[in-house]
């Protein structure tokens, strides 16, 4: 029986395999954060509320808050440094989807396993998806026209 | 950030999870068993609780998927809330209250074990498998079980230390069966319930599931009973419902008692008046 | 300057930090994680109002990792804006919930959290006063005994000692009794709300350490970085040049960063282990009720008016929630008094406004200082006077608009240039959200649509000298960099002083660098980054320091170029004579000294300077209010529609619609987002914002988990419109606009909402259960 209070964790994060020795109790966010530097994880709340820390795990979206660093064994996580994607970044710029820029990183995130999902979701289906987040700065429309913008782009291309 | 620290266990069977249970609890220890771990690290958070130790459900292949045979659906007990709105399509009621539970990255993780558990008053996933009569796989020191949901929650119990929750079981033919369902906040969507009603009709008969209302999700073979008492108006049953529900309104600050009375009134009504229009 | 069109100001500009933050690369306060850092956690009380008997620390010491300790008889100072009211750790007594106790360092967070809670402290609980009127009416509850004591820390204000009154402003003008005289008809109301919070995506966190040599260096998400300087030197007693103050950007603020808080505790937190560096961060609970709130009200207003509709006389009684500790609520609750009246002409004026102390968590500045509080009482009003002189609401303020020629509530003379045009606001107002008289249509489901309105002014109520800096330097490129102290919340400051830099200069804005992050050390001095005075201030600074660039310019090129300066112009990156541009050289070769072809040369390094200072404000009367509280006023008009139903009393936001003179729109994306955010700031506060505190004054909803806020399903559709009334003085006649959008929001909101439901809401937040509480009444 292991009795120890850490754990080794072997996981990807964009894509780049780590090992490493966790605290149990530690969030993935935490982790994140301070073991790989990955600052664009924003703490928000720690509580699950406000999805400002979301990450995609195998392309889903989760509050890295709310989840432990040694439950991310054998996932990949990505956050927004390992993003390629980048049409949903210049439309956020564009539609001037941010304004503080800190609930950015988790939307757009949250986006764009919304739009891989379901490329053409509706308003509803957006709404679904993107109430996980909170911004406190824009009204939201702009963050919405910016996923439509998108969408309009994908249409059109495919 | 949770200040304290405690051992992590990843079993691979139902067995080795309460092996794991039961050494810990010989040593003194308590462990919990741990599926979304939403509520757990939130509360770990908040000093509420401090476990010694969690067992990870997740990877026990029991508690994980669900399966649709001939008659019965068999839900995992770490299935997730966005798993089942997104797949388990024979069961709409389940679907559209697991939808209205959270945010979606939330329901990414929770699971339906951890929202019937939960330390909440609401556990609102638990009121499909009661209006169901569905059944709990319960898994304890003295073997697997299994139990009706309604005995096995009544009046807000929840399960024995050490006992940890295996699967659900409906039968397919209720979990189709035709549907109300409503959840009221105080004011934004994403909010815990002031009142959740469900309500399911089968045979002609009526029974109806509330979360939020009281400190705990229930249904009532009275209110049950009076909701199906065609004597009465549909007003009359509403208020006759009301006034035998199992426990004090809940008066806090999401919403007064009074409130309520006021909202939990034309849920009934609407739920009612929506079964008669159908029929 | 000759007359040219604009080619940057006025047009479409993308942020200048936009990429940073899509691609999640701005770093804020807290993502600097250095190893040798030692982590702070608080222990706060759990009481609102309780004796400090005894705090025993002896236990954390169990706990691995821990470094030190410090309460509050460490430092027992008292510290503050305005009235030095507050320990930065609570002394004696505690006086709202979740006030700082104590605070221990270690190694790793969780070690120092994990000992805070072994600090055992005891308390002795003392009855509590929960609210405003509670704190005005019982006088046998002091929350500051020694209140006589304290120190002031500016001029006017009036603190009542024996009483829970920490500021009252009084505003007297004209003759009240000759104005209810004229008056046929009279309204009375009375409003109130809890307190609220900024809710800033981002909470406030802080770096500090203490060099050997007694430097003490503050890495802070703070509006005002060298307010942290000054006031930490005032009561540290540190020199202000032996403190460096560093803000990086902001993630959101909302006023609510204004307050010098944390960075006191990060400081005490530093010193108790030799100085090495610390970090202290908010937990979102904490970052709820530790810090400061947006500020609650009990307002009562009485209007007059005459047949036709003509103001004629107005008394308010502002009771301003401040909760334990003054800080900036003080100065909120005399912003309010010195636009009571809102921007409407009234002759006689009568207002009290008091900022009371209470046993909840103190207030600091919010988006709006005080208006959008005063507006939602004034504007509610207005609805009620218009019912009862039967006329339509927008009429009632297109006749009272107030106008050149016309008196604030202060006595100030207002012309064009200081204030705006209203009644273009207004009338705009009414086509961009298609306003009919007729108000309410009912739909095919039986929900009644309808539309309400509010008109607002603002003046921002600076210091006398707030000032704001910038200095230019040049790349060898040519390129420039804009140095200035204000702070990037996500408003876009940078962008638009970077445009008005560019306009200035004739030069492409890709070829302006902003420096994003604010040092006291190296940027010119700025007051604050709050009351929509950026634009303003630092706008005219960059000017001044354009100015001075192109003045040396011109000098060096009439040396190069052999001809007077008067004969030069720059642009596009040159330095060319006016009348034959193909005589000139580039900005790039003499930026660092300008060569001679034989070798020699001439000049130095070019580095512009320039600065403002707001004029011509002077303090208030203490008997009469007379005085200049603040340089311009910017007026707007704003409507809501909603949709309610009347069976459940739910409703929903259909549409916010704002018109602002902004005097000169120098980004329209931008201050189109500024609008939008602030309407929703304004909704989502007026619609579900709101502290609830248990009969012990305890805040129940600390965390987002209950303390509603609008999510993005909640949104309206926003309609934003500008009037350009140009500001004589402002850059390119810009007026300030970051906190327009939310002023009229509850107001507008409440008036909809009392038309739809026959009742009036004169309370916060517009839950359903409160329009049932006021609907009830009717029915039984
Ligand atoms: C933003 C947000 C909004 C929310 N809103 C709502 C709402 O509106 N309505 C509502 O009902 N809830 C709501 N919740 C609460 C949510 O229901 C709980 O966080 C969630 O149900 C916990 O599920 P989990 O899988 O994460 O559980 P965990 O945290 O893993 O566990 C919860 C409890 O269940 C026990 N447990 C879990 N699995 C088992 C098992 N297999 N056997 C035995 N015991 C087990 C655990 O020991 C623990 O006591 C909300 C949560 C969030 C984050
Ligand atoms: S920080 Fe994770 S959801 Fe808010
Ligand atoms: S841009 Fe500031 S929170 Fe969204």
């Amino acid at each position: 029986m292991d009795k120890g209070y850490f754990n080794l964790v072997d996981f990807r994060a964009n894509g780049v395999p780590y090992q490493l020795f966790v605290r149990n109790a530690d969030t993935l966010l935490h982790i994140l954060r301070e073991e790989l530097g990955l600052m664009s994880v924003k703490p928000g709340c720690e509580n699950g509320d406000c999805g400002s820390c979301t990450v995609l795990m195998d392309n889903v979206p989760v509050n890295a808050c709310h989840m432990l660093a040694v439950e991310a064994d054998s996932h990949h996580i990505t956050t927004i440094e390992g993003l390629e994607d980048t049409k949903l970044q210049e439309a956020f710029i564009a539609n001037h989807a941010l304004q503080c820029g800190y609930c950015t990183p988790g939307f757009i995130l949250n986006a764009h396993a919304l739009l891989s999902h379901h490329p053409d979701a509706d308003e509803q289906k957006i709404n679904e998806w993107l109430e996980s987040n909170i911004c406190r700065c824009t009204g939201y429309q702009e963050i919405k026209e910016a996923i439509q913008t998108v969408q309009k782009e994908l249409e059109g291309n495919g | 950030m949770i200040s304290f620290d405690f051992l992590y266990f990843r079993p691979k069977s139902v067995h080795e999870a309460l092996q794991i249970y039961q050494d810990l609890s010989h040593e003194g220890l308590q462990a919990v068993f741990y599926n979304g771990g939403t509520e757990i690290i939130s509360r770990a958070r908040a000093g509420e609780v401090q476990p010694d130790a969690v067992i990870d459900m997740k990877g026990i292949a029991d508690c994980q998927g669900y399966r649709d045979e001939a008659e019965w659906i068999t839900i995992g007990a770490a299935v997730t809330l966005s798993n089942i709105t997104d797949e388990i399509n024979c069961f709409p009621l389940m679907q559209r209250i697991a939808k209205e539970i959270a945010t979606r990255n939330a329901r990414n993780k929770i699971s339906i074990a951890g929202n019937v558990l939960s330390s909440l008053n609401y556990r609102e996933a638990l009121l499909p498998f009661l209006l169901t009569d569905s059944v709990a796989v319960v898994a304890g020191p003295a073997g697997i079980k299994e139990e009706n949901t309604a005995a096995l929650f009544a009046n807000g119990s929840r399960l024995e230390p050490g006992k940890l929750l295996v699967q659900f079981k409906t039968e397919k033919e209720r979990a189709g069966a035709n549907y109300f369902f409503k959840k009221k906040t105080k004011q934004s969507a994403v909010n815990y319930p002031i009142a959740t009603l469900c309500a399911m009709k089968r045979e002609g008969k009526i029974t109806a599931g509330f979360s939020g209302i009281c400190t705990f999700p229930f249904k009532d073979a009275k209110i049950d009973r009076i909701l199906n008492d065609h004597a009465l108006t549909i007003s009359a049953r509403a208020e006759e419902a009301i006034a035998h529900l199992p426990e004090k309104m809940v008066n806090d600050f999401h919403a007064s008692a009074g409130y309520r009375h006021f909202v939990l009134e034309q849920l009934l009504i609407e739920m009612l008046e929506h079964f008669e229009e159908v029929s | 300057m000759t007359e040219r069109p604009l080619s940057v100001v006025g047009h479409f500009v993308t942020r200048v930090d936009g990429y940073d933050k899509a691609y999640g690369r701005t770093k804020y306060t807290a993502d600097v994680s250095l190893p040798e850092t030692l982590h702070v956690q608080m222990l706060t009380s759990p009481y609102a109002h309780a004796k400090i008997n005894h705090i025993d620390t002896s236990r954390i010491w169990d706990v691995q990792g821990v470094r030190a300790v410090v309460t509050g008889n460490d430092f027992p100072i008292r510290v503050g804006p305005l009235v030095a009211d507050r320990m930065p750790l609570a002394v004696d007594k505690v006086r709202y919930y979740g006030e700082p106790v104590a605070l221990v360092i270690a190694n790793k967070p969780h070690q120092a959290k994990a000992a805070c809670n072994k600090i055992k402290v005891s308390y002795e609980q003392l009855p509590v006063i929960n609210s405003p009127q509670e704190a005005m009416q019982n006088e046998s509850v002091l929350i500051h005994e020694q209140l006589n004591d304290y120190k002031l820390q500016v001029e006017g204000i009036c603190a009542v000692p024996n009483t829970n009154i920490a500021n009252h402003t009084k505003i007297r003008k004209g003759d009240m009794e000759k104005g209810w005289k004229n008056s046929d008809k009279i309204v009375e109301a009375e409003f109130s709300f809890s307190p609220s919070d900024h809710a800033a995506l981002e909470t406030r966190a802080v770096r500090a350490e203490i060099l050997p040599d007694g430097r003490v260096m503050i890495y802070t998400s703070s509006q005002g970085p060298f307010y942290v300087k000054k006031l930490l030197s005032q009561f540290l007693k540190i020199d202000e040049g032996k403190i460096s103050v560093q803000t990086s950007m902001l993630g959101g603020a909302f006023g609510g960063k204004g307050c010098v808080q944390l960075e006191f505790l990060a400081y005490l937190a530093s010193k108790a282990v030799g100085g090495k560096m610390v970090r202290l961060v908010n937990s979102r609970e904490q970052d709820m009720v530790t810090s400061p709130v947006h500020i609650g009200l009990h307002a009562k207003v009485k209007l007059g008016a005459d047949s036709a509709g003509k103001l004629q006389a107005a008394s308010y009684e502002f009771l301003f929630d401040g909760g334990a500790y003054s800080d900036m609520g003080a100065g909120i609750s005399k912003a309010g008094a010195v636009d009571c009246t809102g921007p409407y002409k009234i002759d006689n004026v009568h207002c009290d406004s008091y900022c009371m102390y209470t046993n909840h968590p103190y207030a600091t500045s919010f988006r709006g200082f005080g208006h959008p509080e005063q507006a939602f009482a004034m504007e509610r009003t207005m609805d009620m006077l218009a019912k009862e002189l039967a006329m339509d609401p927008l009429e009632l303020r297109m006749i009272n608009a107030i106008k050149p020629g016309d008196t604030t509530p202060t006595q100030v003379h207002l012309n064009a240039s200081n204030l705006g045009d209203l009644p273009s606001c207004l009338r705009k107002l009414k086509t961009l959200t298609d306003y009919k008289e007729t108000k309410s249509k009912i739909t095919k489901e039986g929900k009644i649509r309808t539309i309400g309105i509010s008109a607002f002014w603002k003046t921002s109520s600076t210091p006398p000298n707030a000032t704001a800096g910038v200095i230019l330097t040049f790349n060898t490129d040519g390129s420039i960099n804009l140095n200035c102290g204000a702070v990037e919340l996500g408003q876009g400051s940078k962008t638009v002083l970077a445009q008005i830099l560019a306009e200035r200069l004739q030069m492409d804005m890709k070829k302006i660098n902003v420096t994003f992050e604010v040092s006291t050390e190296y940027d010119p001095h700025q007051w604050k980054t709050v009351a929509s005075s950026t634009t303003y201030l630092a706008g005219r600074a960059v000017l001044a320091a354009a100015d001075d660039i192109i003045r040396q310019l011109k000098q060096i090129g009439s040396v190069a170029l052999r001809c007077s300066p008067d004969d030069l112009n720059v642009g596009q990156r040159l330095i060319y004579l006016k009348d034959s541009p193909e005589y000139n050289m580039k900005i790039k070769d003499v930026v660092v000294a300008y060569k001679y072809p034989n070798g020699n040369s001439v000049g130095g390094l070019v580095i512009g300077k320039g600065s403002h200072v707001v004029r011509h404000l002077t303090p208030l009367d203490p008997h009469t209010g007379f005085g200049k509280p603040g340089p311009q006023w910017t007026v707007g008009a704003q409507a809501v529609e909603t949709e309610y139903d009347p069976k459940t009393h739910a409703y929903r936001i259909i549409k916010a619609a704002t018109v602002l003179d902004a005097g000169k729109v120098i980004n329209p994306a931008l201050a189109i987002g500024q609008m939008r955010g602030g309407m929703y700031l304004g909704l989502s506060w007026a619609s579900r914002e709101s502290f609830s505190f248990d009969e012990q004054a305890i805040v129940c909803n600390p965390s987002f988990r209950s303390y509603d806020v609008m999510r993005i399903q909640d949104h309206p559709d926003y309609l934003v419109d500008f009037v350009e009334t140009p500001l004589v003085d402002g850059p390119y006649g810009a007026r300030g606009i970051g906190e327009y959008g939310v002023i009229g929001m509850a107001g507008a909101l409440a008036n909809s909402l009392s038309q739809a439901s026959s009742c009036n809401i004169n309370q916060l937040p517009i839950i359903p259960e409160t329009i049932w509480k006021l609907t009830k009444g009717d029915k039984q």
